[in-house]
Formats: structure tokens, sequence, C-alpha cells
């Protein structure tokens, strides 16, 4: 077994997803908290499982413990994505995260996502009564309806495939549904925006979480986009942000 | 269906996951399918469709071993700095290895797409214990029935024939549109490194794999009509096949090479799967 990850199933038979762990490489007791990193959806997730990947041994070599996992229905995890819905996603953040809890022995945790990963990670927070140390928002998708419309979707022609991964009504219901607000929040202790460009929508939606809890945003453009996959072998590795995640929750400067 | 992370090969860097069917299903006797990776794809495919497969198939009795490649997915690179070529063909071995039971070897099928559907072929070469393989968007060569194919399809094509009225010139160049002079092989070579063989050691490699009686699917997308346009040309093209029994060619021009419409993921799955469960 390699000594810096280790994959397995966790949670109910049938429904179990793949998580993979990360102990932290070195010691560093101020870093002592835990990380759950949560993917973003469909061919964004392929493209950005190196990406993910890198993160998290970055961050074990920071002294974190960190732990990747796929949610129902999608990557390794069991189901199919006709099965999901974005409340069984949810929840699958809280069951990676008392999973890590459970592993790692650090009930102070952090999460990052990235896109629609992002979004559902804020959510999950929203939902949440436990503490977070912070919440990284990697390129966040604020609105449901301009994430599919990313993907050609409109009123008049409703997709159902986005670039291969099917999505039925219901869940293209509950994705059209989603606009981020910023309420519920107070127990999260920092948020960081990372995005390769920023926006009015963005700007304001930062500014409102503002007045709830520390909020930093940084913007590195990046060549490439997570939504267009014109070849499936073109994964994305933006050094650049990675690092600057890495750096945001050490408190390094670049 | 229950799924299981594995990890093996001379290194214990190899991460897989093994899916097999629930204790109370029916398993077909021996028989193990294993999913290669596409180009730099982790294990669970393109648009997941190994996920997908390896469900169906453990459904219907037959476990399978989805894995990263050395340096792919959540596999540690080697320490021995072999070439993609030389390691993925030894660590094929490596899996097989590791799902055979001291000298018992279940019956072997590996699936590949793309340039997994190389690491396929090369492994069906080396190993003899493979006792069939799926190709999807494997190698295929040019025939004199492509061109004859490529130019006819232009020929009849509205839009060829508007532009030429519109600018006859133009439209000349538009209408000989000579399939690129890179061959396919060679933009996936830039792309992708496959390892392209020419035609005569490619025809060697399946007289080899005749012998062997390894069974073969080949299944080819609209997503490589730069090099396979039609559905006799694989058996044209190699005619020492044509009476080879063991040999299957389904041909999808509709469909492109990530196989991203749902339906021709669900019929591929589908096939695919009843082909395996005939072997």
């Amino acid at each position: 077994m390699s000594i810096d990850q280790h994959s397995f199933y966790f949670g109910k038979f049938g429904d179990a997803l793949l998580g993979v762990y990360y102990p932290p490489t070195s010691i560093i007791p101020e870093h002592n908290q835990s990380i759950i990193l949560c993917p973003p959806f469909g061919q964004e997730y392929l493209r950005s499982h190196r990406a993910f990947r890198q993160l998290a041994l970055l961050l074990a070599r920071e002294g974190f413990h960190v732990m990747r996992f796929d949610y129902y229905g999608t990557g390794d995890s069991d189901g199919d994505l006709e099965s999901a819905n974005i409340d069984r996603w949810i929840d699958d953040i809280s069951a990676a995260s008392n999973e890590l809890i459970n592993i790692s022995g650090c009930e102070q945790q952090s999460l990052i996502g990235l896109r629609f990963g992002s979004t559902l990670a804020f959510l999950h927070a929203q939902q949440s009564t436990a503490q977070l140390q912070s919440l990284t928002l990697w390129e966040p998708v604020l609105s449901g309806v301009r994430y599919l419309a990313e993907f050609g979707d409109t009123p008049e022609n409703p997709i159902t495939n986005i670039m291969g991964f099917p999505v039925d009504s219901k869940l293209h219901s509950e994705i059209s549904a989603l606009q981020l607000t910023p309420t519920n929040i107070d127990n999260i202790g920092t948020i960081n925006c990372v995005a390769s460009s920023t926006n009015q929508d963005q700007e304001k939606f930062l500014q409102t979480l503002d007045y709830h809890a520390s909020v930093t945003q940084t913007v590195i453009p990046i060549a490439g986009d997570w939504a267009k996959a014109d070849e499936f072998l073109s994964a994305m590795l933006p050094r650049e942000m990675i690092m600057s995640i890495v750096n945001n929750l050490t408190g390094a400067t670049d | 269906m229950a799924q299981r992370v594995v990890e093996f090969g001379a290194e214990v860097n190899l991460v897989g996951v093994l899916c097999h069917p629930s204790p109370d299903q029916p398993t077909a006797e021996d028989t193990f399918v294993i999913l290669l990776n596409s180009g730099t794809l982790h294990r669970v495919g393109p648009c997941r469709l190994y996920v997908k497969l390896a469900q169906h198939l453990a459904n219907i009795g037959i476990p399978s071993l989805r894995f990263d490649f050395s340096g792919i997915g959540d596999s540690h690179p080697r320490s021995d700095g072999l070439a993609f070529h030389d390691y993925s063909v030894a660590e094929v071995s490596s899996a097989i290895d590791y799902l055979s039971n001291g000298a018992h070897t279940p019956k072997i099928i590996l699936l590949g797409i793309c340039s997994g559907a190389d690491t396929a072929w090369y492994s069906a070469i080396n190993d003899p214990r493979v006792s069939a393989v799926v190709l999807v968007d494997g190698f295929a060569h040019r025939n004199l029935n492509f061109y004859w194919h490529h130019y006819k399809q232009r020929i009849f094509s509205a839009a060829v024939w508007k532009n030429f009225l519109r600018n006859p010139m133009d439209g000349f160049a538009f209408l000989s549109g000579k399939p690129s002079t890179d061959s396919a092989a060679d933009i996936d070579r830039a792309v992708f490194d496959r390892d392209w063989p020419d035609q005569d050691k490619y025809s060697a490699g399946l007289e080899q794999l005749k012998s062997q009686e390894t069974s073969l699917y080949y299944v080819f997308t609209g997503g490589v009509y730069d090099y396979l346009n039609h559905p006799e040309q694989f058996s044209a093209t190699y005619k020492s096949m044509q009476d080879y029994d063991r040999l299957s060619v389904d041909h999808y021009p509709e469909a492109d090479h990530m196989i991203s419409d749902i339906d021709t993921q669900r019929e591929l799955i589908g096939k695919i799967s009843t082909w395996v469960q005939a072997i």
C-alpha cells in the first residue's frame, strides 16, 4: 500500500462512495486540520482529476489530512447519474466529512470545491451546524441556470446530456433552481474565492458574503475552460491556481 | 454489485477497482474483463463509460478490473524510467498475474478505447493468457475503399456543391477534400503518442492472434473517420481475417470518439456485454 495515499470505499453496500485519503507527510502543528475536496461534475470531473490529486498531495505535504471523494453516481462511486440528486450529493459531502474526521481525528475542517463542487460545498456549509475553518470556492458556480447555459441549455431547449453525462429532467430542475445566497454562513471562518476571471455577480456575491465571514478573492487568468472539453484527454492543471489555494490555507504569501 | 479498491504491480503502485457481482448473483465461471486507460484519462473511462460497463457486467455475473497505469490517475509513476509503451504492456501482465490464482489464470478479456485499445492489442500479442480483446477505435489502415467512400460522400454533399457554385475555384479544392496528408495515425501520435504499427506489421499481429484463437471485437466510431469510414473497410484491408469466425466488427458512424451520446453508450454497453458473455 502506498504510504502517501489510501483509496477505499465507504458508506452503505450498494451506495458506497470512493474516497482517497492523503495523510500528512510532514508535522506542522498549526496545520492540524482536515480538508475535504469537492469535485465538479461530468467532463469537468474528468479534466480536474489530476489537479485534485496534485492539490491533495501538496496539502498533505503541508501537514493537512486531505480526502478526495466521488459523489454517488459519479467517478468510481456506486450508482448512476439517473438516480443521483443534489440533496444526495450534499449528504455525500457530510458523509465524506465524517469519514475524514474518523480517520484523522481532526474535527477542525475546511472544504475546497471546484466549479459545481463549490456550489455543493457552499450548500453543505449552509445546512451544516459544524464550524468550518475555511471554504474555498474555486471557479464557483453561483447560478444553476447560468451553469446549464454554458452547455447550451435554454428554456426552449433544455439539455439532457452534458457532454456525455445524462441530466434527466429532475436533476435539470434541481440544478436550474440553484442560486447561491449569502445567508446562514456564520459557521464559516474564511471564504476564499479563487477564479480565472470575475464578473458583477461574483463581485456582488462576495461583497455580501463579506458581512458574514472573512472573504478573500484571488483572480488568476488561466488557459483553457473547465466547461469546454473538445478532446476527452485534455486534463487541466492550473498550477498557479493550485499553489494559490495551498498558500491561502497555509497563510503563505506568493 | 460490489466494488473494492486493489493495489498491485511490482512496485505495488497500480491502483484499480475490482467490480464483482453481488454474493447472491450467479457469477460467470472464471472470466475477468480488464479495462485499460484511454490516454491520460483515469480508470473511469471517457464519459464514465468503464464504470457503467463494469456495473452492467457485474449485474450479469461478470467481474472486471479497471486500473490506472503508472503515472495516470491514482497510480504513482514508476521508478525505472521506462517508456509508456514498454511498461503499459508489462502492467497489463501484472494485472493478469494479480487476477490469477497460482498457476490458474481465468479467461482474460481486455477492453480499451483509443490508446487503451492499442495497449490491449499489444498486450494480446505479448501475453498468450489473453483470450479476447475489445478494441474501440483501435488501429486500422486505409484502403482503396476508404478513399472511394471519402470522395463519394463529398461528391454527393449538398454543402460541397453549394460552395462550388458560389466560388468554383474554392469549390474545386473543397470537392477534392483530400483526407489530411498527416494520417489520423500521425495526428494521434502527436497528441496521444499512439504507437501505430505499419500495415504489414499489423497484419502479422492479426495473424498471430488468429493462430492463438484470440477473439477480437472491433468497434469504430465516426470519431476516427479520418482512417476508417465504412463497416467493411476492416475486413477488406486485412483479407486473411475474412474467414476468422472469432472476429466481429461494428461501426457507429454517428458516434463521436468519446461516445458522448447516451443512447449510443447504452447500446455499446449492451453489445459489448453480450459479446463478452458469448466468449
